[in-house]
């Protein structure tokens, strides 16, 4: 039954362009695929892992910066920059991770937000390197891939990056579902569940805490390179608390710890402001109310909300 | 020299608040393992209400900051209805998410109802003070006065009255404290009040100093957290200590080093010393 | 060189000694119970087997080597598993889940095996999946494969946890007060199996304060109090043991 869900909606991704013709709502599905790889990224550390980070758009920050200025000064391909983007994100995620995450609980999350206001403070004063709140305007497209004998693919268009930008989704989610149900991603899971009992069966708390942040750390810095080229044109408010916040709402709101959460609550929470266009003022107190609500009344989330539900209504009796 | 010691001046000045606000910070959590990060924003409305007092109602400083306190206090107690005692059987981390959600719907109501732009305090005593061959405003060293005044209150409180000795009980150990008929709701209630108030004099003292708008309770609560993260979760010492010690770093960082990045320094201690020391200053 | 022993293991807590001056071997294939009146620190000298307290005074030698160090998850990778006092068990997890976290220490598969899918960690996967299957068999949980750790019924919980703990492939297993607040019968039952533990190769250090079981099942028995051994011998000889005796009933009582 799930297999149809999931073909459906991947034949449904792949006909947006022809859905979407409007601009206006074509680029806000991109931007939502764009978060889409934001939260799926952080769901690991967050969800999987247990450790509440507020550091995530230091990195989607870090790899738009990366890659805008490897493509821009140092005239590199893109397709060079892209994964040096999610390399160095992955680099200052283990740099950061081994010193912060000996802290539990609420105090990593400061400590992790500290790390994200250095990084924000920093891009916005280096102003040689990154010319400051003026940003880094001409991010060109990608170079075209040329295929001998057909042509080349370029990507100048819209649909082109949309098209690069939801492969890139998938590899994301293809590679964090891989990683949670091996053996690595139930070490994390072990960690989230009880850090005691997880030492108990062997589990090296420090390696597996930094090894699950540096990963989620790598596939916000892609995801920054990728906002990069899609924008053309970046500033410091891509690293800023904000999308720090934004991307820890639409994870718990969404779901923490399933697959699928992240992804409801991303479309979810950033689909329906826009089409509402009402209330824009207003979204962050919103966002803050619905975390709260959440946090409160169903603190697992819409998804394993929905799937109870789910389960109630089909009068299933087997156990998870 | 004397530069030297009027920036550390400055920096008991700018700790002093930092205590205040840390004080109120690692009580709550020390009794209800609540990291409450919505602090801050109870920290900025402390004062704004002592401003419009002051502005539009003419009331004087320190009747303003005491009703001030008054009013945040009673803030204080909501959000610890509606928002914390619901998660008193949750995961720890689950009331900081809380936390987070608030100080975000507080920040942005201020900044709805009120506007972003800075306002400025009206400084009530500018006067000069000189002494040891540095010059103070007056204004600036109530707060220290001041300051030292609340925490050797709130030492009174918790150490010698009725009120204060069930505080430390559930302290202690609150299911403990239940079995004696200890009120963990009115104590919790309370926690929030104290906090809340000492955020609000915190807010009073701090605004002719520095500006007063929306989210200026954004850098002062990060700091506090690291200041109990380095002086020891829960405990009162060393909030007093580590608020003190990092006003003067940042001071001194400020003058001797720059200024633009100022608010970094309580970052960048945090992070090296948490590479040597793990648990903290005192752990 | 036997295969584990502690000399003169100290361990304080402030000013107080749980543990002062310990000094017990372990050998292969046996089951040792560790006895004491409340407070005699027999937990605290699990901990610090365990990794879980650095000792202040002594050492832990495992296979020959000093293990006093050790965080608790290089100690469980060295081959001495424990189960907790209270029953540990990662109650959102299903009971199959539980026990395949217990493999953790015998299985490498990185990242980079975990996105690639290679043979080699699929083979551990295999293996992992085929132990655990055992492991779930021999101690009676397969009926309870899927459930929630925590719907399972307390007795098959502490099960549980002693299936997680032995698919570390221990050499030595630590059991904390496995019987405690079960019936009878349920003792027994818990009696046969740690009896087949040791069937199976493994050692046992059973911390205990029901005096049957250890009568029952251990060959050797140590004896804290405050701290300290006060004896060690077999069962039959500690229960005649005149400072056995008084530590738990009191001075006067061996008569």
């Amino acid at each position: 039954m799930s297999k149809w869900i999931l073909l459906a909606v991947g034949a449904f991704s792949i006909c947006v362009p022809f859905i979407f013709t409007n601009e206006y709502y074509f680029s806000i599905i991109i931007m939502a695929c764009i978060w889409a790889i934001i939260t799926v990224s952080l769901n690991l550390i967050v969800g999987y892992t247990g450790q509440i980070s507020i550091a995530h758009g230091a990195f989607f920050g870090i790899g738009a910066y990366t890659s805008g200025l490897l493509v821009l000064k140092l005239k590199l391909s893109f397709w060079l920059a892209l994964p040096m983007s999610g390399i160095v994100a992955m680099i200052f995620g283990l740099l950061v991770g081994y010193p912060t995450l000996r802290l539990k609980g609420a105090y990593f999350a400061i400590a992790s937000m500290c790390f994200g206001l250095v990084i924000n403070v920093i891009i916005t004063h280096w102003i040689d390197l990154t010319r400051g709140t003026m940003g880094l305007p001409g991010i060109p497209a990608p170079n075209p891939i040329p295929f001998p004998g057909i042509g080349s693919l370029t990507f100048d268009s819209m649909t082109a990056k949309y098209y690069l930008i939801l492969a890139f989704l998938y590899l994301t989610i293809f590679v964090m579902h891989r990683i949670v149900n091996s053996r690595i991603g139930r070490s994390f899971i072990a960690i989230s569940q009880d850090e005691v009992l997880a030492e108990s069966i062997g589990v090296y708390l420090m390696r597996y805490k930094v090894l699950s942040f540096g990963i989620s750390a790598f596939f916000a810095g892609l995801g920054g390179s990728l906002y990069s080229i899609f924008f053309g044109f970046i500033s410091p408010e891509v690293s800023s608390l904000d999308i720090s916040f934004n991307a820890l709402v639409l994870v718990i709101v969404g779901g923490a710890g399933t697959m699928v959460g992240p992804i409801l609550g991303t479309f979810f929470l950033v689909v329906l402001p826009e089409a509402l266009q009402v209330l824009k003022e207003f979204r962050l107190v919103i966002f803050g109310l619905i975390l709260v609500l959440t946090i409160i009344y169903l603190p697992t989330g819409m998804f394993p909300g929905i799937q109870s539900l789910w389960r109630k209504l089909l009068g299933s009796g087997k156990e998870r | 020299m004397t530069l030297f010691i009027q920036q550390v001046v400055n920096g008991l000045i700018l700790g002093g608040s930092y205590t205040l606000i840390a004080l109120g910070l690692t009580m709550i959590y020390g009794i209800l393992y609540i990291a409450n990060f919505a602090h801050g924003p109870i920290y900025m409305f402390g004062a704004f209400v002592s401003y419009f007092l002051l502005t539009r109602y003419g009331f004087g400083f320190f009747p303003s900051m005491l009703i001030s306190m008054v009013v945040i206090a009673g803030l204080g107690v909501l959000i610890e209805r509606l928002a914390f005692r619901p998660l008193r059987t949750a995961p720890h981390a689950n009331g900081f998410i809380a936390a987070l959600g608030l100080f975000f719907i507080l920040e942005e109501t201020a900044a709805i109802f009120w506007g972003h732009n800075y306002r400025t305090f009206p400084t009530v005593y500018p006067q000069i003070v000189k002494f040891l061959g540095i010059s103070l405003s007056l204004q600036r060293l109530l707060v220290i006065v001041v300051t030292i005044c609340l925490i050797a209150l709130l030492y009174l409180v918790i150490q010698k009255t009725t009120v204060g000795r069930t505080i430390r009980a559930v302290a202690q150990d609150s299911h403990a404290a239940v079995l004696v008929g200890i009120s963990v709701d009115r104590v919790s209630a309370f926690t929030f009040a104290i906090g809340s108030a000492l955020a609000a004099a915190a807010g009073t003292l701090l605004g002719p100093i520095f500006l007063v708008y929306p989210t200026m309770g954004a850098a002062p609560i990060i700091k506090a957290f690291v200041v109990i993260i380095l002086g020891g979760m829960g405990s009162i010492t060393g909030a007093i200590f580590g608020g003190f010690i990092l006003g003067i770093a940042e001071s001194l960082g400020a003058t001797y080093i720059s200024s633009t990045f100022m608010d970094l320094y309580a970052f960048a201690i945090l992070i090296i010393i948490l590479m040597f020391k793990p648990r903290g200053l005192m752990g | 060189m036997g295969l584990f022993e502690t000399k003169n293991l100290t361990k304080n807590f402030g000013g107080l000694s749980a543990v002062r001056d310990l000094s017990f071997r372990l050998d292969e294939n046996e089951i040792v119970g560790l006895i004491g009146p409340n407070g005699s620190g027999k937990t605290t000298v699990f901990n610090v087997i365990c990794g879980v307290y650095q000792a202040d005074g002594g050492q832990v030698v495992f296979r020959g080597r000093e293990i006093g160090r050790k965080r608790p998850d290089e100690v469980v990778s060295l081959g001495i598993a424990r189960t907790f006092q209270a029953t540990r068990l990662f109650s959102e997890r299903t009971v199959w889940q539980n026990a395949i976290h217990g493999r953790h220490v015998c299985t490498s598969a990185g990242v980079f095996q975990a996105v690639t899918a290679g043979r080699k960690g699929q083979q551990e996967e295999q293996e992992s999946e085929k132990k655990t299957h055992e492991i779930l068999g021999l101690l009676g949980l397969l009926p309870y494969r899927d459930h929630l750790a925590k719907n399972i019924p307390l007795g098959f919980q502490r099960r549980l946890a002693i299936a997680v703990a032995l698919a570390t492939d221990p050499k030595i297993l630590l059991l904390d007060e496995p019987t405690v607040g079960m019936n009878p019968h349920e003792t027994q039952e818990m009696m046969g199996l740690i009896s087949r533990l040791r069937d199976w190769g493994m050692t046992v250090l059973l911390v205990e304060h029901d005096m049957k079981v250890v009568m029952g099942i251990c060959q050797r028995v140590i004896v804290l109090n405050y701290g300290k051994k006060i004896a060690e011998g077999s069962p039959q000889e500690i229960s005649n043991n005149r400072e056995v005796i008084e530590a738990y009933l009191g001075k006067g009582a061996y008569a």
